[in-house]
């Protein structure tokens, strides 16, 4: 039978469900769709350490220097830069007619301001321990600073180009809260951040580096990658940043989801605690290195995607694996370690895990667990929240610990933090010698290239021979984006800084 | 055969508490924690039935240590529940009054928290493992045995065999014992039965969560949640097999229920 007032309604329902549907991504113009699985834990660029708030708050705010899309160091806030010739004043050229996303302009009182407030032990800054090294700055015109230092800083630059050296207002600095006021001079302003559900940001249009073709940029946090996978091609998303290599490499040689492979200076590894017992025996550590199979931990966790690493990861110092201590796995070498430490009948090595930070943390300790039992270490695995691992980690209270890392494309303030005398992290390092201290001395201030090298190539050497943590391997990062995303290019740089040359065709 | 469906309910269920047996001795094709990485996604065939996982562990042996995690677990929290549901049920259905409002009460507080929102809850406050979980997935039942039990304590307390028990003399314990007890369990198996399949359905989705057994120690809800749902393209056999298992232990307790309610109600009986 026919009604037609039943056909009409039954009608409008169906267009009220469909109304999501036409306000996909194709329906928010010329604003690009991205979604990712981890939001920031915070906004404040002076004191965050996990890479999803590097990866929002590269976005926002820029430091003096920054890394091109080959790792190279590039002017940003500073036009150029110079040492004296006894190296203790860097000067900073500042460029001029950049103003911050509240339309106020930038000049030396921000660079001062902030990094007074990086070396202010209160601001709890992540990255203090790599600028130790100013003593002072002086400001002789508003687009000059002058860092004075105390001795020779070579890795200082590299130090700076990070978002931990980020340039803030210093309005915000003086009145305001930087965690809570974002105001930066990046290509993108932050027009509302929901954490854990959205953040807006809107193009901006005075941004020094040239004009933006995009409107905005709106991120959505989607917890599983698989989901992201679904939404893009669903044509709900256009772009989005993909941390594990099982939902990576589903995607790869698609037509509708384009996978752009990023190498990473960040490593994947165990953090073991040199400080508890067993661990304090040389021996007991070096027998997990030479117990593990590498090759095969990344072969099956990440599915081969990342390289055998040593503890330096950039391409100009890191020393071939074969030079290592145990990088080739020797089952009967770890049980004659172990037995010369009187530990023949194994130990008990309690790992920490983060649940999926990284996507892979989990698979990496049960392989791990199951190739330390051959040579009777019984592995117990804590996974744990992301948030309590952090505090964990922090308080260093963990035996060991799977982590990922940040790398750097400097060696000296890749591990100033963790490997110095009274370094922020050394008590979470759990490990100190003399010959790590002094190599990292000697490594801040030396400037012959040559001779660094063979400082840093004897760092590696040491830390593979004293085995304070096992190094496994560098990941890759990926970003999947649509065919209509066009312009994007990050080489070898993960940051999202580059969405600013992006634009969506139609 | 008077019942066919509840017949084919138990032999499933008798099927699954077999290989649970059977997982819990280790009697599997392979240890269920033993990792063969090169067979890393073995798709199933010969040498894997239901293929291995990405650490090259075997699917069907972990389904059978699963199977005797994930029933241990639902056993016992029904056990729990059924224990302590049903005394808070006679206990407040025979004396009545304060006892009767403050017990049921209580169970309504708890009642009115979703069930697998408060299991959540519990296990976050004590922390992950099977025992932890068994009483996390006790606790939220434990209301609906009350219930269960409390209905047919108001009407057995009035009928005249326990007046002719308390005329001569018998106390409430021996009362409760002796001449309720035995009269009110058909509904109670009922209940089990099916709490059964609810507690699967639970224990499932909080190790799906990652609040179920320790790492490495898999139950059926642990095998559908990791780096299995990652690889659920790619290996769609991670996913399909202990997704089949949980179907056919939740239906063959539903099934056994069912099938209990009909032999058991003597209004039923003769119906089916």
């Amino acid at each position: 039978m026919f009604h037609p007032k039943r056909n009409i309604l039954i009608l409008l329902v169906c267009l009220l469900l469909a109304l999501p549907a036409l306000t996909l991504a194709d329906g928010h113009g010329n604003t690009l769709i991205m979604a990712r699985a981890v939001d920031a834990t915070g906004l404040d660029p002076h004191t965050q350490t996990a890479f999803a708030s590097f990866a929002l708050l590269g976005m926002i705010y820029e430091p003096l220097i920054t890394l091109d899309r080959d790792l190279n160091l590039t002017p940003a806030l500073a036009e150029s830069w110079s040492f004296s010739e006894d190296g203790l004043a860097l000067t900073m050229n500042l460029r001029s007619g950049v103003t911050f996303h509240d339309g106020s302009a930038f000049d030396a009182e921000d660079v001062i301001a902030s990094y007074e407030r990086i070396l202010d032990e209160e601001t709890g800054s992540a990255a203090r321990t790599n600028y130790l090294s100013i003593v002072s700055m002086d400001a002789p015109d508003e687009h000059t600073v002058v860092f004075n230092l105390d001795k020779p800083d070579v890795p200082l630059l590299s130090a700076m180009s990070t978002i931990n050296a980020s340039i803030l207002s210093s309005d915000v600095i003086s009145m305001g809260d930087p965690a809570v006021d974002i105001i930066g001079t990046g290509p993108f302003a932050l027009d509302s951040w929901v954490a854990d559900e959205t953040t807006q940001l809107s193009a901006n249009e005075a941004w020094w580096g040239g004009e933006i073709a995009i409107d905005g940029i709106e991120i959505r946090i989607i917890p599983e990658e698989t989901s992201i996978i679904a939404a893009m091609r669903a044509g709900n998303v256009h772009f989005a940043m993909i941390n594990d290599p099982l939902v990576a490499t589903l995607v790869e040689g698609e037509d509708d989801v384009q996978i752009t492979t990023i190498p990473t200076l960040s490593y994947n590894g165990i953090q073991l605690r040199a400080a508890r017992e067993p661990l304090e025996h040389l021996e007991a550590r070096q027998a997990i290195s030479c117990a593990i199979n590498r090759q095969e931990i990344l072969d099956t966790a990440s599915l081969g995607q990342g390289i055998i690493t040593g503890p330096l990861t950039m391409a100009s110092y890191a020393l071939p694996v074969s030079e290592l201590f145990c990088y080739e796995q020797d089952v009967e070498k770890a049980r004659e370690l172990l037995a010369a430490a009187g530990l023949q009948d194994g130990f008990t090595l309690d790992i920490m895990v983060a649940v999926a930070e990284p996507p892979t943390a989990l698979s990496i300790a049960q392989i791990v667990q199951s190739q330390l039992a051959e040579v009777n270490i019984t592995v117990e695995i804590e996974s744990l929240e992301f948030s309590t691992y952090v505090d964990r980690w922090l308080a260093a209270d963990f035996m060991g610990a799977v982590v990922l890392n940040s790398g750097f494309t400097d060696p000296y303030p890749m591990y100033a933090r963790y490997w110095q005398e009274g370094a922020i992290f050394q008590d979470v390092a759990g490990y100190l010698d003399d010959t790590l201290d002094g190599l990292m001395k000697a490594g801040q201030i030396e400037t012959d290239p040559d001779v660094r090298y063979e400082i840093f190539r004897q760092f590696q050497l040491h830390l593979a021979e004293t085995v304070p943590w096992i190094w496994l391997y560098t990941n890759f990062t990926y970003t999947a984006q649509l065919p209509s995303v066009m312009g994007w290019n990050p080489g070898s740089n993960r940051s999202l800084k580059f969405l600013a040359d992006v634009s969506l065709s139609s | 055969m008077r019942n066919r469906s509840g017949l084919i309910g138990a032999i499933i269920a008798s099927a699954l508490v077999v290989v649970a047996i059977l997982g819990a001795l280790e009697i599997t094709p392979y240890p269920y924690w033993q990792q063969h990485r090169l067979d890393s996604l073995e798709p199933p065939g010969d040498r894997y039935p239901l293929g291995a996982d990405l650490f090259g562990r075997d699917i069907a042996s972990r389904l059978m240590r699963g199977a005797s995690n994930s029933l241990y677990v639902s056993l016992l929290s029904v056990c729990f529940a059924t224990a302590v549901g049903a005394t808070i049920g006679i206990l407040a259905g025979y004396f009545g009054g304060r006892t009767d409002i403050l017990l049921m009460r209580l169970m309504d507080i708890i009642f009115a928290f979703p069930g697998l929102l408060l299991a959540l809850l519990i296990v976050a406050l004590l922390g992950r493992g099977l025992n932890n979980t068994l009483l996390a997935i006790g606790i939220v039942y434990t209301p609906i045995f009350a219930r269960v039990a409390r209905g047919p304590v108001l009407a057995l307390k009035e009928t005249e065999f326990v007046l002719a028990a308390r005329v001569t003399g018998a106390g409430p314990w021996h009362i409760l014992l002796r001449h309720i007890l035995p009269n009110m369990t058909a509904p109670l198996i009922v209940q089990i039965s099916l709490g059964l399949s609810w507690a699967l359905l639970t224990e499932s989705g909080l190790s799906f969560l990652g609040l179920g057994p320790e790492v490495g120690e898999p139950s059926w809800g642990v095998m559908l949640s990791g780096e299995n749902r990652a690889l659920a393209e790619r290996a769609p056999w991670l996913l399909f097999y202990p997704s089949i298992a949980i179907m056919l232990g939740v239906l063959s307790f539903n099934l056994l229920g069912d099938g209990l309610r009909d032999v058991l109600d003597p209004k039923l009986r003769g119906n089916t």
